[in-house]
């Protein structure tokens, strides 16, 4: 039989990393296939050889059972592959025809461009795969989701029969991710081959025909959807069994710390983002705050952390109102964060681990010696987080850009919990996080609740917010409108509150 | 054998490719440097002359005709004097730089600083072992102000830095060019026979004076030396350098941990000012002795220049500024075959281009770890 890809012992060393180990696959025509595996096991490596970006130290390629050397962008094009990156490759001001037929423009009369019939093109590809878009629509004025759709229309526009999607979820919100699963199932309808590259579980199962799982460069094992589960594909991706469920203690919820009262927030166009909402936080309690993006959910953490005015309304902890003050007075007086961007907020990239582990705490007693750093505190202070939080590789001195997405989120949470916090905002604190480290930051977090710190906890990932709140608020346009406690509250319950199609009325606002 | 060459190959080959981003930094100013000599060794044959008469006399411009004399820093004394000077306005960029600001104001700054020293030098008439430091201390005091003024304005205004350095520059230049010097502050206040324009002269024990005989070469240098110790100390050993240096890299982070990032600002600019200050008032003691009618070295706009090619760290600041102050003064030297001495400015300008676009350079210097020494495979069967 013949196959749209088939992968014979590829391997590909980096200095000092061996990327890819003998990798050997078929892929069907017209099949979906997945790969999968932590950050760092090798899915791109392997899709940009297959692009023809990196060569491979030794293996062969064949396409469409045909041997493929000396492999280039160019060449793969011209076979028919197509990739779509995780970061677009658009220009934000072109429209969306211009981008589409961008290098391959009709021309009439000799030189004069013919946007006519490029928007025609266009409009018969996007009907032909039913993927829907203006043409005329300017790129940089859609969402995600629809400038991800142009991506692959270009893609398709090029003549690909493979197309390889990178990562194509991790920008998306539940509901483009929907739509981007009907577009994956209308391309492969029109017998298109599709490489689907993740590492979330839950899509792949629900989207691809066969998976397969990468480890450390390895193929773990290729599995039918049918024949398998989450279980074990969270199993053959971190190496050892996953605890997909965090046991918490029974605890029962303590004094209030943290209470927002009447809280008004604008947004940066000078309109209230949060529009009133009262909420209370407790002791050995996680609030959960659920929500479709762009409810309020930005506004409302940069107002707990002092880097947003409040415009009406109270913020107190235990007691005390801080409202309208610095992020350092915020700490202060018990908060800590864990953000949601680790490589804007989170970390000083080009700093060492070490500096980025007492990063906001460097004028307390340990970490200074007169106006000097001390030295010898921070180097024990760090290589001891770096032991207790697992950080890897266990070398404080290294550049905390050159970190995993993982180890990198490790670095925060290492820092934030030692603290010592009262509150503990996390905002999408797994956003872009691979299994193993998403369950060490579900870990801690619980950890956090069970000693007793109260923890607020800001998701646009139902599940996660469902399997950690002890309590759920909903919010949505910029109010609360709905609390649930994490027995009463079901996926649907919880997705008709955040549409907007139900409300409760200030109820159980405790 | 042939294995072992390979690895061998592959070892050194490893090695560059774990440290090429260390040691490319060092690199690309050194090659920027070599590519500006040669490009300005073109523009000499172009004008029908020798560019090796001409580099030579350039170099014993710079250092001296012989081993002899330039121990003796006789002739390397004016270069190093220079060096000095630029010194401290390249450190004082390198300082607004590490908090993530362009201070492209050491100009004004410079001009502050070099009338505040006119004054208190003339004012002054003190055993020089207090004078001159309490001089300085005021000197670094006013330009600081003037310096932290621009990033108050930052903070408070959102005024870009570099639009208000660049204003603020002006102004200092204006005030006192064309009010301080021939108003209030003009020696014919003070002396109604001067021929000259400018200020008085200051008091002979508010002077910088020579070390040895034959050379102005005076102790700009300790001071310059000196602030480069104190600078590297505080950016990279005390908490204030760290805040900078979080501040420089990432505001959103600093902030977002409790770094009063605005208070961060202002300090460096403080700093930064009173470096550019210093550096006009040692101008001011050492070589001119008084602020004279038309004063405009342009030091504070050579700091930039010195800071890029140092590669904004207070040694490779020091290095490019005595770098430049020799060649500078070795380009009077080269006058001798009618090579005008701005010359050096052509080297120092091509230079800082070649550094600031340096991804072209490490580009080039990367490629060497790109083309690794892959073992002989199996022969392809050529099939596409």
């Amino acid at each position: 039989m013949e196959y749209a890809i088939e992968l014979k012992n590829i391997t590909k060393i980096f200095p000092g990393v061996l990327a890819n180990d003998n990798i050997s696959l078929q892929i069907k025509k017209g099949e979906v296939f997945a790969i999968v595996g932590e950050n760092g096991a090798g899915k791109t490596t392997l899709m940009n050889i297959i692009y023809g970006l990196y060569t491979a130290n030794s293996g062969e390629i064949y396409i469409n059972g045909k041997r493929i050397l000396h492999n280039t962008p160019k060449k793969a094009i011209e076979l028919g592959i197509g990739m779509v990156h995780q970061h677009f490759m658009l220009v934000p001001i072109f429209s969306v025809y211009e981008n589409i037929i961008l290098g391959k423009e009709y021309i009439k009369n000799g030189m004069i461009l013919d946007k006519k019939k490029g928007i025609e093109e266009v409009k018969k590809i996007s009907e032909q795969y039913g993927l829907k878009v203006d043409p005329k629509e300017i790129v940089g004025n859609l969402p995600v989701g629809i400038q991800q759709r142009v991506e692959i229309l270009k893609v398709l526009f090029r003549g690909a029969e493979i197309l390889i999607l990178d990562e194509p979820t991790a920008v998306l919100t539940p509901q483009e991710t929907k739509e981007l699963f009907e577009t994956i199932k209308a391309l492969k309808k029109n017998n298109k081959t599709i490489l689907f590259i993740s590492h979330k579980l839950k899509e792949v199962l629900e989207i691809a025909d066969r998976i397969c799982v990468l480890k450390n460069g390895k193929v773990m094992g290729i599995k039918n959807k049918e024949e398998t589960n989450e279980r074990e594909l969270a199993r053959l991706m971190v190496g050892r069994d996953v605890v997909l469920e965090i046991p918490k203690k029974e605890k029962e919820p303590g004094e209030p710390i943290l209470e927002v009262k009447d809280l008004f927030i604008m947004s940066d166009k000078g309109i209230p983002a949060i529009k009133g909402i009262n909420f209370k936080l407790r002791k050995y309690e996680i609030l959960g705050i659920a929500g479709v993006e762009g409810n309020g959910q930005k506004e409302l953490v940069e107002a707990l952390n002092g880097l947003r005015p409040i415009y009406s309304g109270k913020i107190l902890i235990n007691g005390k109102e801080i409202s309208n003050f610095d992020p350092w007075f915020f700490r202060k007086n018990g908060f800590a964060y864990i953000p949601e961007d680790r490589r804007v907020r989170g970390l000083v990239l080009p700093f060492s681990v070490s500096y980025n582990l007492f990063l906001g705490r460097q004028r307390e007693k340990n970490f200074k010696k007169g106006n000097f750093l001390n030295s010898n505190y921070i180097k024990v202070f760090s290589s001891n987080k770096v032991e207790e939080y697992d950080i890897r590789p266990r070398n404080p001195n290294l550049k905390v850009d050159d970190l995993s997405g993982g180890n990198q989120q490790k670095v925060i949470v290492a820092r934030e919990v030692s603290y010592d916090p009262d509150v503990l905002v996390a905002s999408q604190p797994t956003r872009g996080l691979d299994v193993g480290a998403t369950e060490f930051v579900h870990k801690k977090l619980v950890e956090q609740r069970d000693s007793g710190k109260a923890v607020l906890l800001i998701s646009l990932e139902l599940e996660e917010i469902m399997m950690l709140s002890d309590r759920i608020a909903v919010l949505f346009n910029g109010e609360i409108v709905g609390e649930l406690s994490q027995e009463e509250a079901t996926e649907e319950e919880l997705g008709l509150l955040m549409l907007g199609l139900k409300r409760y009325d200030k109820k159980g606002v405790s | 054998m042939k294995n072992l060459a390979f690895d061998n190959i592959n070892k050194i080959l490893n090695w560059w490719n774990a440290k090429k981003e260390d040691i490319s930094t060092f690199l690309v100013p050194i090659i920027s440097i070599i590519i500006a000599f040669f490009v300005a060794a073109i523009m000499i044959k172009m004008t029908g002359k020798s560019p090796i008469a001409a580099y030579k006399l350039l170099f014993q411009g710079a250092l001296g005709r012989s081993l002899k004399e330039f121990l003796s820093l006789k002739q390397a004394g004016e270069g190093i004097l220079k060096g000095a000077i630029l010194t401290l306005t390249g450190l004082s960029v390198t300082v607004a730089f590490k908090a993530g600001l362009f201070n492209i104001g050491a100009e004004g700054q410079f001009i502050v600083g070099a009338i505040v020293a006119a004054y208190f030098g003339f004012k002054f008439n003190l055993p020089p072992i207090i004078g001159i430091p309490l001089i300085l201390i005021i000197v670094g005091v006013t330009s600081g102000l003037y310096g932290a003024f621009a990033a108050w304005l930052k903070i408070k205004r959102g005024v870009h830095e570099v639009i208000t350095t660049i204003m603020l520059n002006w102004i200092a230049i204006h005030l006192v060019e064309n009010w301080i010097v021939v108003g209030p502050f003009n020696i014919l206040r003070y002396n109604p026979q001067a021929v000259l324009a400018g200020t008085p002269y200051i008091s002979d024990s508010s002077r910088l004076k020579p070390l040895f005989a034959g050379t102005r070469l005076n102790s700009s240098i300790f001071i310059a030396i000196i602030a480069v110790i104190v600078i590297y100390i505080i950016i990279n050993k005390t908490v204030l350098g760290y805040e900078i240096k979080a501040t420089g890299l990432n505001i959103d982070a600093a902030k977002y941990a409790g770094i009063n990032t605005s208070k961060t600002m202002i300090v460096s600019m403080f700093i930064a000012g009173a470096l550019s200050g210093i550096s006009g008032a040692c101008m001011i003691l050492g070589t001119e002795g008084r602020y004279p009618g038309v004063f405009r070295p342009g030091y504070g706009f050579d700091g930039i220049t010195m800071s890029l090619i140092g590669n904004t760290t207070p040694v490779g600041t020091f290095i490019a500024a005595i770098f430049f102050g020799l060649l500078r003064a070795g380009a009077t030297g080269m006058q001798l075959i009618g090579i005008h001495k701005t010359f050096a400015d052509i080297i120092q300008g091509v230079a800082t281009i070649f550094v600031a676009g340096q991804t072209g350079i490490k580009y080039l210097l990367f490629l060497i770890g790109e083309k690794r020494v892959v073992k002989p495979r199996e022969a392809h069967d050529g099939s596409y």
